[in-house]
């Protein structure tokens, strides 16, 4: 080894705090990001599984857009393309008796001998499963999270049916991996327990490439009815990407976020490193060591921490992966598919570019100060000022590169209005251009304060007040970051806050029935509730009218889209707030069936307006209706078409509803009126009764899950920032130990110098957080009138939301406060003999 | 028989700009060094000692001047060719020692002979037996005297046999005794390399050792030159 790269190894060694602080920063950042990856891949592979089937091998799927799929169609299917393999599969959402909603289980119903016959091994007792009705198959990790062996018994909610657990396995032979939370049964278990007879949800068919399959699936294709489609898995897997996209860019951008403020903390620990060792590079090249040499060696060390932050980063990254993959996995179940998400381990490709991505992040953030340590002259180098000097020189630079970054924030909002990239870009400006503009303005208020406070403050508040302002150059970068990610927690929660006032809001205008009566998550099920039901609901005492709500995809103009035909008494329709449209001119036109209204994410993403016209595919040919009004909706982010109950019933001829709406009479007995609808609705196991407040409720708590993760997310940049200002705090007191120590020499006492040094950070922190809120706020703002309108076409108004000011802040200055205390008592340690000492 | 002439500086400047003011450190300086003479450079503080070897030493460059070493016009020189400079010809003396901390007294001397590719032996062993470092060859900077120090230093500058050697005050830190003593082995040490020595000095010890004095004053020499 030379002695170049020995002494820079030993340096390092000799600032094992600062290089592992260095290592922390930089893995923790990696961490988040591959953490972030890891559960978003985990997440698609479940969502993969469950598009191909439960055997894994489906490569097109028949299915009926309005739900109801007969299995007299199975027979036709099989006469047509016996090769393909049909395999039937009806499933839906079922709930443990005496449990909630949180444990409820996707029962899953197959056919057995047909999958045996598409070349599958069945991996449990075959005849059993067949022959005796009601037995049941389910994985390792949902039988321990349950409790249940083999051969337990399991009951369910609002069914006399109970399961026999006949074997517990991981996977089905020669097939996929049999899914977290999938009861699987018979088919004709299923039909009985779901109350649905000579129903099912799909038919799986596994399609060789032959020369005639394409010709064998248009003939299938032209001999399926109307509502029925065959399509491919793959086209819904796209679509299910397409669906997932937004969700999927937050979280990137949330993970790059910390990402940025750990590249910040990178930054600064690259830049002490150097400018500790600056004079050390002036004695290096005045003994003729090249600038290239000395950038090298710089390169060098910033290639070792990233690689080690990296690996690091890469298991912590995996670790978190872990701890993401429930919350998220039940994000993904309450918004977008059923099945669960098992965090798998990070694959070799991930955990290299996780490394791959510590190491440039650190190569660039050693750019900046080996460029400044390699370029001054030896002679100027080795003085104090000089170095000053360039290090102010830098910090005008950094203030003109911030202004730069704000006027490219400006520029992207203003150049691109629809673009979500262009508004995470803009995002991302801003915050740049706040760490780098943020030094100077602490400076700026500082010095206000010192000039008009000073003269009243005591020795050590004075002392420090001046000292803070002296040491924004070196731990300006550090404080920055740490009110942006303070500003960053201040900006989510702002917006977290104001959209969850939205929602809340929209539930309360929306949810105008005293009760409603629907299966649990069961957009696909065949709808369950027939005219007979209606009647016996309507029939109940004490009901005063009842609406009803049906869901189904439909091609169209804009693809497949998704249509809800609602049947609304006078009193739901005002739970419906227009964005555009006259209520007073809408609804007559909607009634008649003259016109559809639509969400206003669906007018956002397909850029429709007022006047514009949809196309509808109808079992009785296409159907062009006006828009005659948009509707404010938070509950599905791809857009809706609302159409009137007896367009739907003119068109699809159908009476069936996924979900009905009880209105009761004034000051009838609510509790009276609920045992009176379970009773109503008691020959159907998977419907259920809930009261608007519990649907309130449970929508606000599925809301509550969806946003956790961007918690943990924002506690993490904190974390960062923390570190990093610890950081910078530790270098910072060791460089001006020679200064406290003179200070001790002159007659500071330890008390006075302590009270200076914490003071010190005190003041800056208390600059930083008072920033952080005007930035957070401004962040808030982006998000809600940019990012959100962009992703999912959601508009809302901003609220000022006190918790989501005062935790950040009050967290930022316990962080600043915590993370001095090691490097201030640290320095107080060191006797002033030796910090006066030369060498 | 006169020595050959190994650097020629001819109308040296140095002026440093500030904000609202110049001002001219060394003011058209001529200056010839010899193969192995030794010259002393005094002055009082300000007079533009250090800058005046910062620039032969090629650490900075003049407003205006030449500067010629063994023919070559350093003007025309790009950084990597005044660090190739430094490296092979030159060997530097800091007042303030200016030791890596990170590398043992050995480490250290033998920094510029890894430098230049050459090898450790017999080179090494021999300037740390003719300074008296041998005993303390594995210890850090941090772990010796001022004087080891220095004579650390001086070693770290003689030993790859630079034909210039540049001396910025290099007894300014230590105590009479033990700056004579450095002295002695410097000068020594020096002209057994066959080195020409450039030092900047106060001391009256070392003046009456140097083959000519230098006196700057104001940016300028002061004739006559002895």
């Amino acid at each position: 080894m030379t002695l170049l790269r020995r002494a820079s190894l030993r340096y390092l060694a000799r600032h094992r705090s600062q290089c592992l602080l260095a290592i922390s920063g930089i893995a923790l950042g990696v961490a988040i990001v591959i953490g972030i990856q890891a559960t978003q891949l985990a997440a698609r592979a479940a969502f993969a599984d469950a598009l191909r089937g439960v055997f894994g091998r489906a490569t097109h799927i028949i299915q009926a857009t309005d739900g109801v799929l007969t299995e007299a169609i199975l027979g036709d299917v099989r006469r047509l393309v016996p090769t393909f393999r049909p395999t039937p599969v009806l499933d839906g959402n079922v709930r443990l008796a005496g449990t909630q909603t949180a444990t409820s289980l996707r029962l899953v119903g197959i056919e057995p001998v047909s999958a045996a016959t598409a070349g599958q091994r069945i991996g449990f007792p075959l005849i059993r499963f067949m022959t005796e009705p009601g037995t049941a198959v389910l994985n390792r990790s949902t039988a321990r999270r349950l409790g249940v062996r083999e051969g337990a018994t399991i009951k369910l909610a609002g069914s006399a049916a109970a399961l026999q657990v006949i074997a517990v396995v991981d996977a089905l032979p020669g097939a996929a991996r049999l899914t977290d939370d999938v009861l699987l049964v018979d088919i004709a278990t299923a039909q009985e327990v779901l109350a649905s007879p000579g129903r099912l949800s799909r038919i799986e068919l596994e399609v060789t490439d032959t020369p005639s399959t394409a010709a064998a699936l248009a003939q299938l294709r032209a001999e399926l009815p109307v509502t029925v489609e065959l399509a491919s898995s793959g086209r819904d897997l796209a679509g299910a990407r397409e669906l997932t996209r937004a969700f999927y860019t937050n979280l990137d951008a949330l993970s790059l976020l910390a990402l940025l403020v750990g590249a910040f903390m990178i930054y600064n620990t690259m830049a002490f490193l150097v400018v500790q060792r600056q004079d050390l590079f002036a004695r290096l090249r005045a003994l003729g060591v090249t600038a290239r040499a000395i950038a090298y060696q710089i390169a060098g060390e910033a290639l070792l921490l990233g690689c080690l932050g990296g690996i690091l980063g890469v298991i912590l990254g995996h670790a978190l992966a872990v701890q993401l993959s429930g919350p998220l996995s039940q994000t993904l179940t309450d918004h977008y598919f059923s099945g669960g998400t098992t965090a798998l381990p990070v694959s070799p490709g991930l955990a290299a570019a996780g490394v791959a991505l510590a190491v440039l992040t650190t190569l660039v953030a050693a750019l900046h100060p080996a460029w400044q340590a390699a370029r001054l002259p030896p002679a100027l180098a080795l003085t104090r000022s000089a170095r000053e000097s360039a290090a102010a020189a830098s910090f005008a630079w950094s203030t003109r590169f911030g202004w730069l970054a704000a006027l490219a924030a400006g520029g992207l909002l203003v150049a691109s209005a629809q673009s979500l990239l262009a508004g995470f870009a803009a995002l991302g400006a801003l915050i740049v251009a706040a760490v780098l503009l943020v030094p100077r303005l602490i400076a700026r208020l500082l010095g206000c304060i010192d000039h008009a406070l000073a003269r009243h403050l005591p020795v050590p508040e004075r002392l420090a007040l001046k000292a803070g302002r002296r040491s924004l150059g070196r731990i300006g970068l550090a404080i920055a970051a740490l009110m942006a990610a303070t500003a960053t927690s201040v900006g989510v929660g702002l917006m977290v806050g104001s959209f969850r006032t939205a929602v809340g809001d929209w539930l309360e205008q929306l949810l105008r029935a005293d009760f409603y009566v629907a299966q649990d998550g069961a957009d696909h099920a065949p709808p369950p509730i027939d005219e007979r039901l209606m009647e016996r609901l309507r029939a109940v005492p004490d009901v005063a009218v009842t609406s009803r709500v049906r869901r189904l995809d439909a091609a169209g103009t804009t693809g497949r889209q998704r249509i809800v035909a609602y049947d609304l008494p006078a009193q739901a329709r005002a739970g419906f707030r227009f964005i555009a449209g006259d209520p007073m001119t809408i609804w007559p036109a909607w009634s008649r069936g003259a016109a559809v209204v639509i969400s206003e994410p669906y007018a956002w993403h397909h850029r429709l307006a007022l006047g514009d016209e949809v196309e509808l595919e109808t079992p009785q040919g296409p159907l062009t209706l006006p828009i005659a009004g948009v509707y404010q909706d938070y509950g599905n982010e791809r857009g809706v078409i609302a159409i009137a109950w007896t367009t739907y019933t003119r068109h699809w001829q159908d009476q069936r509803a996924h979900g009905a709406g009880v209105y009761m009479r004034h000051g009838a007995d609510r509790a009276q009126l609920r045992l009176a609808l379970e009773r109503a609705t008691a020959t159907l196991p998977t419907l259920a009764v809930a009261s608007n407040g519990e649907l309130r409720a449970r929508a606000l708590a599925v809301f509550d899950r969806t946003f956790a993760i961007t918690d943990v997310l924002t506690l993490f940049a904190s974390v960062i920032a923390a570190l990093g200002v610890f950081n910078a705090l530790l270098a910072l007191h060791l460089e001006r130990a020679r200064e406290y120590a003179v200070m001790r020499a002159t007659g500071c006492s330890r008390a006075e110098l302590r009270r200076c040094l914490y003071v010190q950070t005190v003041w800056v922190a208390l600059a930083a957080v008072v920033l952080a809120i005007p930035l957070g706020t401004a962040i808030a703002l982006l998000l809600i009138e940019v990012i959100n309108v962009r992703s999912f076409g959601w508009s809302m108004q901003l609220g000022w939301h006190t918790e989501a000011v005062v935790l950040p802040t009050v967290l930022a200055l316990g962080a600043a406060l915590a993370a001095t205390v090691y490097p201030a008592e640290r320095a107080l340690t060191i006797p002033p003999a030796a910090a006066l000492r030369d060498e | 028989m006169t020595a050959a002439c190994i650097l020629r500086a001819a109308g040296l400047s140095k002026v440093y700009r500030g904000a609202t003011d110049r001002h001219a450190v060394l003011d058209g300086l001529d200056l010839e060094i010899r193969a192995g003479e030794f010259i002393a450079v005094i002055g009082r503080s300000g007079s533009g000692k250090s800058t005046l070897l910062n620039l032969v030493g090629q650490m900075d460059t003049p407003s205006a001047g030449r500067i010629e070493f063994a023919g070559l016009d350093t003007g025309a020189w790009d950084d990597d060719a005044r660090t190739r400079f430094r490296r092979r010809e030159l060997g530097f003396v800091f007042q303030a020692y200016n030791l890596l901390p990170t590398l043992t007294v050995r480490e250290n001397i033998a920094l510029p002979l890894e430098l230049n590719g050459l090898p450790f032996a017999p080179r090494l062993a021999a300037i740390m037996q003719a300074l008296d470092l041998v005993a303390l060859g594995d210890r850090y900077p941090d772990q010796i005297s001022g004087g080891e120090q220095q004579r650390t230093a001086i070693a770290r500058a003689l030993v790859h046999a630079p034909p210039l050697v540049i001396a910025d005050e290099p007894t300014g830190n230590l105590d009479q005794d033990t700056a004579l003593d450095v002295i002695r082995l410097f000068e020594q040490a020096a002209r057994e390399a066959g080195a020409a020595l450039l030092m900047a000095t106060h001391s009256t010890e070392m003046v009456g050792r140097a083959d000519r004095v230098l006196t700057l004053r104001h940016g300028r020499l002061e004739a006559p030159e002895r």
